[in-house]
């Protein structure tokens, strides 16, 4: 069985974010050939247009329930702390090196909850935040989400490497398990910029698989989400294909793992970061780090 | 004793599953007043089921259900019920009360999630027990009627619920049914 999530195939987008249209059925067809015939029963009841082309407003709509219950399972694991965790040092590291005000791009942010959580609860300073998406809907929705509770961050459709000025930092939650092969190298390769980048993603280990399901159905209403939610997991890079692409695509940079596999306990690091940094703020970051953090982190042979 | 330790536990999990109906719904940052209503709403559908279940016990009494099968039951009940129970608050008592993310993490992965997962096994379970300690038909149609009207609390409000994310964002934003 290829594993394939069904949120990757009914969005096509051009370089430009521009949406070309998608047909149901060669979503369907796809998750069959894969030998997933539970994602194509998902897929084919997904609403279409009387020429059998996706609806795009109500794939958005389904994409948007999965993003809010998606949402809520990164509120109960906390990512908004785990992210705050890492880059309260990291931004504080920058600042010390000159940048008063480093901008922050989330990559792939959906609704963004990441950084309106950070823009809501202020743990790390001073930071411009903004997140990027090639799905309008999601842009739209959080945008509204921030404005509702007037944040101070901000969120753009489109490529995030392509935005006039460059980004301090580069985060993703959730993100690299989309990309294989060479793509993986080739997003990567486009951070060079940055002069930090942290990806948070799913911690593949022995219990991944049943946590998933476990927390996915406990937790997620919408059949997408659950379905994709369980392929997200079963599909996560390990520490080493991440560390390989990253020292592949960054080769300037000092690759660092959080709770890197094995001493990683699979019941507490779901989501963990792999981090690449340019050598004059590695220094810096983990002496702003606390020592309970400092201890986790390492530099993967 | 039995009768207020089941109305409790009945009172808790229409809390509890107020607060599920609404988890997912609202993508604000802030939804503390939100999951307050949601609470008060699941507590609201349990005093329901709760005056239901009430009558038909008060009924069943005064047609001359002797008041020991109800006790019978009601004993068998909450030995399944009240285990499952602590653990669960306990882990959500963690869950708030512990600062390290790790500790927060583990209530969850270990009992806050999986033990959501197995709630409506445990519901039924529970009144099997209760079935199986009766003898009396009646007492047995009430644990049948508690053990439906227990599970029928979550979807009934996320039926009745109306969109609760932000006025800004599309109406379609309700949750699937």
């Amino acid at each position: 069985v290829t594993l394939l999530e069904i949120s990757d195939l009914v969005l096509d987008v051009d370089e430009t974010g521009r949406r070309r249209p998608v047909a149901r059925a060669d979503v369907v067809a796809k998750l069959r050939v894969a030998g997933d015939s539970r994602g194509a029963r998902v897929a084919g009841r997904l609403p279409t247009l009387p020429d059998g082309m996706l609806d795009p407003d109500g794939v958005d709509a389904v994409l948007l329930r999965c993003h809010l219950q998606l949402q809520r399972l990164s509120e109960e694991l906390q990512q908004g702390q785990r992210a705050a965790e890492v880059l309260s040092p990291l931004l504080a590291a920058l600042r010390a090196a000159g940048t008063p005000r480093p901008r922050l791009v989330d990559v792939g942010c959906g609704l963004g909850q990441v950084l309106r959580w950070l823009s809501w609860h202020r743990p790390v300073g001073e930071v411009e935040l903004v997140g990027c998406d090639l799905n309008a809907g999601m842009i739209s929705a959080a945008t509204a989400l921030a404005t509702n509770e007037a944040l101070d961050c901000r969120f753009v459709h489109g490529d995030a490497f392509a935005l006039p000025g460059a980004a301090e930092v580069v985060i993703s939650t959730g993100f690299l398990h989309h990309l294989r092969g060479e793509d993986l190298v080739h997003v990567l390769s486009r951070q060079t910029q940055a002069r930090a980048v942290v990806h948070w993603d799913i911690a593949p280990g022995p219990l991944t698989g049943l946590g998933a399901r476990v927390f996915h159905w406990a937790r997620m209403r919408e059949p997408l989400a659950r379905h994709d939610g369980v392929v997200s997991a079963l599909r996560a890079h390990s520490d080493t294909t991440l560390v390989a692409a990253l020292r592949q695509g960054l080769p300037e940079k000092v690759v660092l793992v959080l709770d890197a596999a094995p001493r990683r306990n699979p019941l507490i690091a779901v989501l963990r970061p792999v981090l690449a940094l340019d050598p004059d703020l590695v220094e810096p970051f983990l002496a702003g780090c606390p020592p309970h953090l400092r201890r986790r982190l390492s530099r993967p042979a | 004793v039995i009768a207020l330790g089941l109305a409790v536990l009945l009172l808790l999990d229409g809390c509890f599953s107020g607060f599920r109906a609404s988890a997912g719904r609202d993508g604000r940052v802030d939804k503390r007043a939100f999951a307050r209503r949601a609470c008060l709403e699941g507590t609201v559908a349990g005093l329901g089921a709760f005056a239901l279940l009430t009558a038909g016990c008060l009924v069943a009494l005064g047609t001359g259900t002797p008041y020991a099968a109800f006790t019978h039951a009601g004993t068998g009940m909450l030995a399944v019920f009240v285990p499952y129970g602590l653990i669960v608050l306990a882990a959500l008592a963690g869950w708030v009360l512990f600062r390290p993310l790790a500790l927060q993490t583990l209530m969850s992965t270990l009992v806050l999630g999986p033990f959501t997962l197995i709630r409506p096994l445990i519901v039924v379970v529970g009144c099997a027990v209760g079935l199986a300690r009766s003898d009396s038909d009646v007492v047995g149609g009430i644990l049948v009627l508690s053990c439906v009207l227990v599970l029928a609390v979550e979807p009934l409000l996320l039926r009745c619920r109306p969109p609760q994310v932000p006025p800004t964002l599309p109406s379609w934003t309700v949750m699937s049914r």
